[in-house]
């Protein structure tokens, strides 16, 4: 089976700062084998809109690179994600989940024990 | 107007100076690179007729392209360029990617062992030509 990684906030996050080094490099190995990023609409929306527009760059430069798909918050996800969250109000997160269950790929992110809350057969790989 | 077109200032800027073409090449956004010609770079063309290939599948593997095509609505000759464009097509992408972020050999194999797949090859991180010293 091809690799893959769902991006959650704190990845996007690590990619355009790179406070670490472990997201661009799963990213770009991921990449390298074949593999796909799946990178939710609402976690971008969310690092774009608290991160500078020198880091920006960074992840358009990982949005354009073919292999990387945005997935859209649509209306036709919002009954399902609503499903997911039960209650909660953290749409991003419902929407990272829902990522990882269509996809059958792990999600990169530093809040692993929180999204395994909504669904307990999602992967997680974790941030260090 | 600049001055070299109404005789005022200096020559005419050559073809081939290196400093306009670096900054043209500069002005260029990462994303756009690959549309760009380059320097020394043949055109691409197109194959004047197709070439075929005979590749020996196992019976899982070919229950697998047949799922997957029957999935997709297409067909199985679909999938595998799809794979093919996936595996080779992408390549000089990431690459160009790896390159920016100037990533540590270290790093890239821990992810490979995290994702699951095949480190880099000696091959491999000389075509990258990242740097080579790892961290202390």
């Amino acid at each position: 089976m091809l690799p893959g990684r769902v991006l959650d906030v704190s990845a996007l996050v690590d990619i355009a700062v790179a406070k670490t080094e472990y997201s661009r490099s799963v990213a770009a190995m991921c990449l390298f084998r074949g593999g796909g990023i799946c990178v939710p609409a609402t976690s971008l929306a969310a690092v774009l809109s608290i991160s500078p527009i020198s880091t920006q760059v960074e992840l358009f430069e990982l949005v354009t690179t073919p292999g990387v798909k945005i997935d859209d918050f649509t209306h036709g996800k919002v009954g399902d994600i609503a499903e997911i969250l039960d209650g909660s109000r953290d749409i991003t997160a419902g929407h990272v989940v829902w990522c990882a269950r269509a996809t059958k790929w792990p999600i990169l992110t530093d809040r692993g024990a929180e999204l395994v809350q909504y669904d307990q057969h999602i992967e997680i790989d974790p941030l260090p | 107007m600049p001055a070299w077109r109404d005789g005022t200032g200096p020559e005419k800027p050559s073809s081939n100076d290196h400093d306009g073409a670096r900054q043209e090449s500069d002005s260029v956004p990462l994303w756009l690179t690959h549309l760009q010609p380059r320097e020394g770079q043949k055109e691409i063309s197109t194959p004047s007729s197709d070439i075929t290939i005979t590749v020996k599948l196992d019976k899982a593997g070919y229950e697998a392209l047949y799922r997957k095509a029957r999935l997709t609505g297409t067909r199985v000759t679909d999938v595998i360029h799809a794979a093919l464009q996936r595996e080779v097509g992408n390549k000089p992408h990431v690459v160009t990617l790896m390159r920016r972020w100037n990533l540590h050999r270290e790093d890239l194999d821990t992810a490979a062992e995290s994702l699951g797949v095949d480190q880099l090859s000696e091959t491999e991180w000389d075509q990258l030509a990242i740097r080579r010293f790892r961290r202390h």
